[in-house]
């Protein structure tokens, strides 16, 4: 396995930051910075072409957020602002960025954060919370990997995708694909006048889709790959090709859904994503303090049957949306939602925990430095029951195995939930009768869909390849997944 | 200065390096954030951003000359990459040298950049910018706000999110194209809510717009403020079988969406899209023949919308563009290489659309017995496919007699089957891309009741 390491840039600006800190701090009730250097890479397999360009996620910056009389304010910035030296390539010689750390003066750079801040403060209509604690702390954290990405030949990635795309296409029934590799090499450091964190660590996702073709009909499906791991997650995707092919062949056979509510079982990307938007987003509670989560008024209650258990952490398992720390300093933990059946627990980001006076459960995530932190979810998954797979599909009268997830939508006020998938399989008899549907839009109400939760298989198994927006922005990298499992929805 | 830092940075990789880069594109992106959060009407928080990103496209050309079991020609293989504000001269040139290994590494046929040229259009000067800070943030919030008490508290704001963005965009190449714009995006998000019965419900929405039009932004908080009240006494959504579907604002514009975008060279070239220049759009996999043929144009400029602009990402001119007319792809639109490479005319890639008005007006689509949904928890429209569905919160379901809100349940069709028989409002509208007609009905969506 290989380590990872520290940002150099970080290493380099830590001790400039530290000044920095140290001079606001007497302005202030609170101050903190959070640092970034995420850098990442791109590799594409289309038809005909081949590139390498960069993740959305990549990033450099800060943002220090501060507290006064109960009011908080944060600032963003690319370059730490009156400091000529870190500004804009300015050295135009081969000074690093270790020497232009070094030069400048962390006064300059107090006084220009400060009056930001300051002018940010000033607004009468921001409301006060309580004061945020700066708990004594010191960690750090290097991720493991086995193929480094940033260290392989760009030639031997694009040969690799290229050829998963060739073996996937056959240009009678797969008329189309494409494959895509990208990875981000996660850096981040927190400083505060009594915590220093740092964590570094590399996350990779790859997926390879196909289009079947027959006149205008058109359908797509995938398979994805995911993980805290470098290149090596390629190798799951050679392996799914003929799988997928045949899936693809399938769906140009797809009937449409007869509207009605079946059995279902979900496979457990479906019944991740059951869980992220049933009760993931529901319990994020920063919704909790703006009055939006129904949950609020459950916890202690029953809201799914015996066999529902649900969990969220950037601890205790590894996957995308696992770290050491948060984008606010706090360190992670492993949160129980859903105990047998009853509300456990909510996960919150730094204010609302402060504001509603409950644990802080290390979830105030940041799309970038430049975004607001919110409470979000990280891994979050139902716990694996004791059936297995063939029992599950052997116990259906009548119902559907859904799998390739499209997208899920949550209704935390309301508890409505939409998940809709490309694959669904007919079960008649316990056993599967070759019809398939596609789309399919599965929807209901949330206690009912969990309540109806009546068998759950052993299997474990957590997907990373997307990302979860709060509304429809935000976006941050996290899993979903657990086991397989039954219950009741409506399809149409 | 970082511009000068990274023309430099790549004349001294070409000067040492065994790579030489043959041609670049560079685009700097300097952004002004204002940002509020309001829960209950209070700012939970202020936020101010400042940002300034850079993006660098490395093109390295290979010419093969008839090798055995090679293909003969000239090449192009590109990486583009993201040079920070706060990298050195030395981090600078390093990340470039292995953009320009990485682009030697990929093989696709050649094309040509676009050089200096002049805007065919003009875009407006956006109204905020005569606006201070406080005043922009004012100026739409109120607007946002206001029509609050006209609701008296039965349907209030619960959380609405503010973002003002000014970003000056400056594109450039080594075949001496170097245009600067300026560009207003705004974004709000906005969470609304009425008592019911059995409790609180809700709706959420979300508005862009480049220009203070205080109108539009009141309008939109107004039209979800009435519908949530409407979710407050909806009952669950009966199952209902051949009723004609009526989508409305966000969806219409994403069903019109993807004509427009499988219109596109790049999805063509791909083979993403089934679309041919010179053919029906419209026609059914069974042969129908299209009710009301579409005609779409690409736009390069709708006032208000944030996507407005001269030249496409690669420094094309755009101007005013029929894509489809009556039913038939006549025109391709996109990316300048895949148009290249398909030997079409280069036209640019737009972010905008506009459609042409259907015949039937609104009041004689509901005329009828209908279901009209207007909000989904997520409406979801597969680009290749054409697939459609999603939940309903709040729908409007007509039955001869009478108008009822109803929630829950979902719908699900496809365009490939649905296209042919579609109907467009009289009335057209600005949406977050596009002008486009108000509303489209289908016949055969399929509606799956709440019980």
């Amino acid at each position: 396995m290989l380590k990872r390491k520290h940002s150099q840039f970080l290493l380099e600006a830590r001790p400039l930051l530290g000044k920095v800190i140290e001079r606001l701090e007497p302005h202030f009730d609170y101050i903190s910075v959070l640092a970034t250097d995420d850098r990442g890479l791109s590799y594409f397999a289309l038809p005909g072409e081949t590139r390498t360009a960069e993740p959305m996620w990549v990033q450099r910056g800060f943002v220090f957020r501060a507290q006064r009389e109960g009011r908080v304010a944060e600032y963003a910035c690319a370059v730490l602002p009156g400091d000529s030296a870190l500004t804009a390539g300015a050295a135009a010689d081969a000074a690093t960025t270790a020497g232009n750390a070094r030069a400048a003066e962390p006064t300059v750079i107090a006084e220009a954060v400060r009056a930001r801040l300051e002018r940010l403060l000033a607004d009468p209509s921001l409301m006060t919370f309580p004061q945020i604690p700066d708990e004594p702390a010191s960690a750090e954290f290097l991720g493991e990997i086995e193929e480094d990405p940033f260290a392989a030949d760009p030639e031997d990635v694009l040969s690799r995708l290229a050829a998963l795309r060739e073996k996937l296409t056959d240009g009678k029934v797969v008329v189309m694909a494409q494959s895509r590799y990208e990875c981000v090499d996660v850096s981040r450091l927190f400083l505060s006048p009594h915590r220093s964190l740092m964590q570094s660590f590399l996350w990779s996702q790859a997926y390879l889709f196909g289009v079947a073709r027959r006149g205008q009909l058109s359908k797509m499906s995938y398979r994805p790959a995911s993980g805290r791991k470098g290149l090596e997650i390629l190798r799951g995707l050679e392996s799914s090709v003929p799988e997928l092919a045949q899936e693809l062949a399938d769906l140009l056979e797809a009937v449409p859904m007869e509207p009605g509510e079946y059995e279902v079982i979900l496979d457990p990307d479906m019944a991740g994503t059951l869980a992220h938007e049933a009760f993931g987003h529901g319990v994020e509670t920063d919704m909790f303090f703006k009055k939006r989560a129904k949950a609020v008024e459950y916890l202690g209650r029953r809201v799914g049957s015996d066999l529902v258990t649900m969990y969220d952490g950037a601890a205790g398992v590894d996957q995308t949306g696992s770290y050491l720390f948060d984008d606010e300093g706090t360190l992670a933990t492993k949160t129980c939602i859903i105990e047998k059946g009853i509300l456990k627990s909510g996960i919150s980001d730094m204010l609302s925990a402060l504001a509603l006076g409950i644990p802080r459960t290390g979830n105030g995530r940041r799309e970038a430095y430049s975004h607001k932190a919110y409470a979000r979810m990280t891994n979050t998954y139902f716990a694996p029951g004791d059936s297995t797979l063939e029992e599950m599909i052997a116990s259906v009268k009548h119902g559907w195995q859904l799998s390739q997830l499209n997208s899920g939508m949550e209704d935390p006020r309301n508890w409505g939930i939409q998940l809709i998938c490309m694959v669904g399989r007919e079960i008649r008899d316990g056993k599967f009768t070759g019809r398939v549907a596609s789309p399919v839009v599965c929807s209901g109400y949330v206690p009912d869909v969990l309540s109806a939760v009546s068998m759950v298989s052993s299997d474990f198994e957590l997907g990373g390849s997307g990302a979860c927006g709060k509304g429809h922005k935000e976006y941050a990298k996290v899993s979903s997944g657990g086991p397989y499992v039954k219950t009741r929805m409506r399809l149409g | 200065m970082m511009i000068t830092t990274i023309r430099e940075a790549i004349a001294s990789i070409n000067a040492h390096n065994a790579t030489t880069i043959s041609d670049w594109r560079l685009v700097e992106r300097r952004l002004e954030r204002e940002e509020r959060y309001y829960v209950a009407g209070r700012a939970e928080q202020a936020r101010a951003v400042d940002e300034t990103l850079y993006s660098l496209t490395v093109y390295v050309d290979t010419i093969e000359n008839g090798t055995p079991g090679q293909t003969t020609g000239k090449w192009r293989g590109e990486a583009t990459i993201t040079i920070q504000p706060s990298f050195s001269r030395t981090e600078c040139e390093a990340k470039i040298r292995q953009a320009a290994f990485a682009a030697s590494k990929s093989h696709n046929p050649w094309f040509e950049l676009p050089g200096p040229s002049s805007p065919k259009i003009s875009v407006p000067v956006s109204g905020f910018e005569a606006l201070s800070p406080g005043e922009r943030i004012e100026t739409v919030r109120h607007a946002l706000f206001s029509v609050e008490s006209g609701f008296a508290g039965s349907a209030r704001i619960n959380a609405l999110e503010l973002f003002i963005t000014r970003e000056t965009r400056r594109l450039l190449n080594s075949r001496g194209f170097d245009h600067v714009s300026t560009m207003w995006r705004g974004y709000s998000e906005f969470v609304v809510e009425a008592d019911s019965t059995s409790g609180t419900v809700e709706l959420f929405d979300d508005i862009e717009f480049s220009e203070p039009d205080t109108d539009r932004l009141s309008e939109a908080v107004k039209t979800r403020l009435a519908q949530v009240r409407d979710r407050a006494r909806a009952v669950p959504m009966p199952a209902l079988k051949g009723l004609p579907v009526i989508l409305r604002g966000k969806e219409a514009e994403e069903v019109f969406g993807w004509f427009f975008q499988n219109s596109r060279t790049e999805m063509i070239y791909s083979k993403a899209s089934a679309f041919e220049a010179g053919r029906s759009v419209q026609e059914s996999p069974a042969g129908e023949v299209p009710v009301e043929p579409i005609d779409v144009v690409a736009e390069p400029v709708l006032k208000g919308l944030p996507a407005s602009s001269a030249f496409d990402t690669d420094g094309f001119p755009l101007e005013r563009t029929a894509v489809i007319e009556h039913g038939v792809l006549t025109t391709l639109i996109g990316s300048i290489r895949h148009a290249d490479w398909l030997g079409v005319p280069r036209k640019g890639a737009f972010g905008l659309f506009s459609v042409s008005p259907g015949k039937m007006s609104l009041d004689e689509m509901h005329a009828e017995p209908y279901l009209e949904p207007v909000m989904f928890s997520d409406f979801r429209l597969d680009s290749v496919t054409g697939d459609f569905g999603a939940e309903v919160r709040l729908a409007y379901y007509f039955d001869g007699k009478k108008v009822v809100p109803v929630t829950g349940g979902s719908i699900s069709g496809s365009l490939s089957t649905l296209r042919a028989a579609m109907r467009r409002s009289r009335e057209v509208g600005l949406a977050a891309r596009s002008l486009c007609p108000k509303a489209v009905m289908f016949q055969g969506t399929i509606i799956s009741g709440a019980c």
